[in-house]
């Protein structure tokens, strides 16, 4: 009971709003807008002289300010100090303004000895200008961090909605029937109405779950218990044939991924059919994915009267899949003269 | 009361007998597991009331209440169906009352009352009713004991004589009792009058030939023919010609 309660909605371990500075990318990427700045610096600043130096003096200052904060960041996000948001927009004006005052010192030092730039008398000047324009830029950098992160906060927020909305769906049909065969049984075999309940709550449970994927193992427990219900009430209409490997496989999938599928193929397979059918379920394994394949018969389309809306269902797995492995997992359909097959391949990388 | 209990599924149909069994002045007579069976039980058994799923394999509860409010003296009908779906269509069908599985034993009560008072009354203007009804999708006759279904759309033409209808479909043909004219105002949409005795499809109408016996149409896929009369070779001309 105690762990369920720990759900949170978004990953533990990146809380900061602050990109990952320990990331080549995007060190690379912070070295080229420093860059891009000040050559738009120096193109404003520039008084006669060489151009190419005063641009140089420039960069350099700039990127020496830019790398030694990263580098800094980079470190405290590594030992954990940066915390919350607040503490963090802090550490990140301290930080800058140091590594600003370090480096206006070493170039007025450095200026001195090579004759160039600021003299003595403006030193002052110099000093509240360069931490200036360093307080801006870090302001507004952190600003846009800010506004990125929050968009990135609200897409993941809305997938994950998705994903639930997508997953909750349950026929009434289904649901109704169920209710219906439980009522019945009530009186007669209490005891396969209670583990039909049981049935019918794990499948509630698992549509109703913040966690969006599930493992194989729990799947097909749960294809199990909808399976067992749905005998309940088609009785001798309905057999399945399990063809697993010997043993399960590990692997992470969107919870009811495959009930719904197994539903599919009873609904359209083996209800319309008045002698009903066989559904086969088989699981194969190849090195880089797992294939899941259910097949139903094929119904004559005089008996499949009132039954659409296959499509949707599929769309809907879909959908799911394309939201939790990008385009690495696939869902075809095929049709011989007599059955009628549903090939789910997931990727195993991924998940493993 | 009797009455005629239709559901495919056995929980389903355990639930509503154990449920008739404790209403008083009912008696149930059968149960039939899908709308085929329960248009034989309808006319074997003559039951007053049907207790009709909607959702069944074969022929669903919807067609079956369409064959049923054409037998001669239909019993009431009255759907149940695990979810609201499908109400308008199972209402056209002149149901008497639409009930929501898990049925509650009053609200069972209610429906046989409502079933139990108009029967009568029914029956006796059926004639008007029909014309309100939707058109079935299949045609039912007995063949050999049994019920057999024939699809509307496998139906090549009907053709009268004496006292029978034959139905001349893609596997073969059926006899029916019925008139020419009641399944000419059922499916004038798909199938146009020829003779006095002949009704053809229009989708597998292939064209129309003559000879010194007058005017025969022919048909698509089959060798047989049939008379044009003079009074509707006009009509067929046309639509041969827009064929």
């Amino acid at each position: 009971m105690p762990d369920n309660t720990e759900n949170s909605i978004t990953g533990t371990e990146n809380t900061s709003y602050l990109p990952d500075f320990c990331d080549g990318d995007v060190f690379l990427r912070l070295l080229l807008v420093v860059e891009l700045i000040a050559i738009a610096f120096a193109l404003v600043s520039f008084g006669g002289g060489s151009l190419f130096v005063h641009l140089a003096l420039i960069s350099v200052a700039m990127l020496w300010v830019g790398l030694t904060t990263a580098a800094a960041l980079c470190l405290m996000t590594r030992q954990g100090w940066l915390g919350d948001h607040l503490r963090t927009t802090l550490l990140v004006f301290g930080v800058a303004i140091l590594m600003t005052l370090m480096v206006s010192f070493l170039s007025l030092a450095l200026g001195e000895m090579m004759r160039y730039g600021p003299t003595a008398q403006n030193v002052g000047y110099t000093l509240t200008r360069n931490l200036s324009i360093a307080i801006i830029l870090v302001g507004m950098a952190l600003r846009y961090f800010y506004l990125h992160y929050e968009s990135d906060m609200r897409l993941k927020v809305q997938a994950q909605a998705r994903l639930q909305a997508l997953q909750a769906r349950i026929r009434p049909h289904f649901l109704f029937n169920s209710m219906n065969t439980i009522a019945s049984l009530t009186h007669d075999q209490p005891a396969l109405a209670e583990q039909a309940i049981e049935n019918l709550s794990d499948l509630f449970r698992a549509s109703l779950a913040t966690e969006p994927s599930i493992s194989l193992r729990d799947e097909l427990a749960l294809t199990r218990s909808y399976i067992e219900l749905e005998a309940l009430r088609l009785g001798e209409r309905l057999e399945v044939e399990w063809r697993l490997p010997d043993n399960e496989p590990s692997l992470k999938l969107p919870a009811l991924t495959l009930q719904p599928l197994v539903e599919n193929a009873i609904y359209h397979g083996i209800e319309p059919l008045p002698e009903g059918g066989v559904i086969e379920i088989e699981i194969d394994e190849t090195d880089d994915a797992i294939e899941i394949a259910i097949s139903n018969p094929v119904v004559r389309e005089n008996l499949a009267n009132r039954r659409k809306g296959n499509q949707m269902a599929l769309d809907n797995i879909r959908e799911r899949l394309a939201l939790s492995f990008g385009g690495a997992a696939s869902l075809d359909l095929a049709e011989s003269d007599t059955r009628y097959t549903i090939r789910l391949k997931i990727p195993r990388a991924r998940n493993e | 009361m009797k009455i005629l209990i239709v559901d495919d599924e056995k929980p389903a149909r355990d639930r509503l007998a154990r449920m008739v069994s404790e209403l008083q002045e009912h008696e149930l007579v059968g149960q039939a597991v899908n709308g085929l069976e329960a248009l034989g039980m309808a006319q074997s058994l003559e039951p007053d009331i049907v207790l009709l799923d909607i959702r069944m394999p074969g022929m669903d509860g919807i067609e079956a209440a369409r064959h049923i409010a054409r037998l001669d003296e239909p019993p009431a009908v009255v759907f149940t169906t695990a979810f609201s779906d499908h109400a308008l269509e199972a209402f056209e069908t002149h149901a008497v009352d639409y009930l929501l599985k898990p049925v509650k034993q009053d609200r069972l009560q209610a429906a046989m009352d409502a079933a139990v008072r108009p029967t009568r009354a029914q029956a006796a203007k059926s004639g008007d009713m029909l014309s309100g009804l939707e058109p079935r999708q299949h045609i039912c006759a007995r063949v050999r004991g049994s019920l057999v279904l024939v699809p509307i759309e496998n139906i090549y033409y009907f053709h009268a004589e004496q006292k029978y209808v034959t139905v001349r479909h893609g596997e073969g043909e059926v006899l029916i009792e019925d008139a020419l004219k009641n399944l000419e105002n059922e499916f004038g949409d798909r199938f146009y009058r020829i003779h006095r005795n002949a009704l053809v499809s229009l989708e597998r109408l292939a064209g129309m030939h003559s000879d010194n016996d007058g005017h025969k149409v022919t048909f698509r896929d089959i060798g047989d023919t049939l008379e044009v009369s003079r009074r509707h070779l006009p009509g067929v001309r046309k639509i041969i010609k827009n064929l």
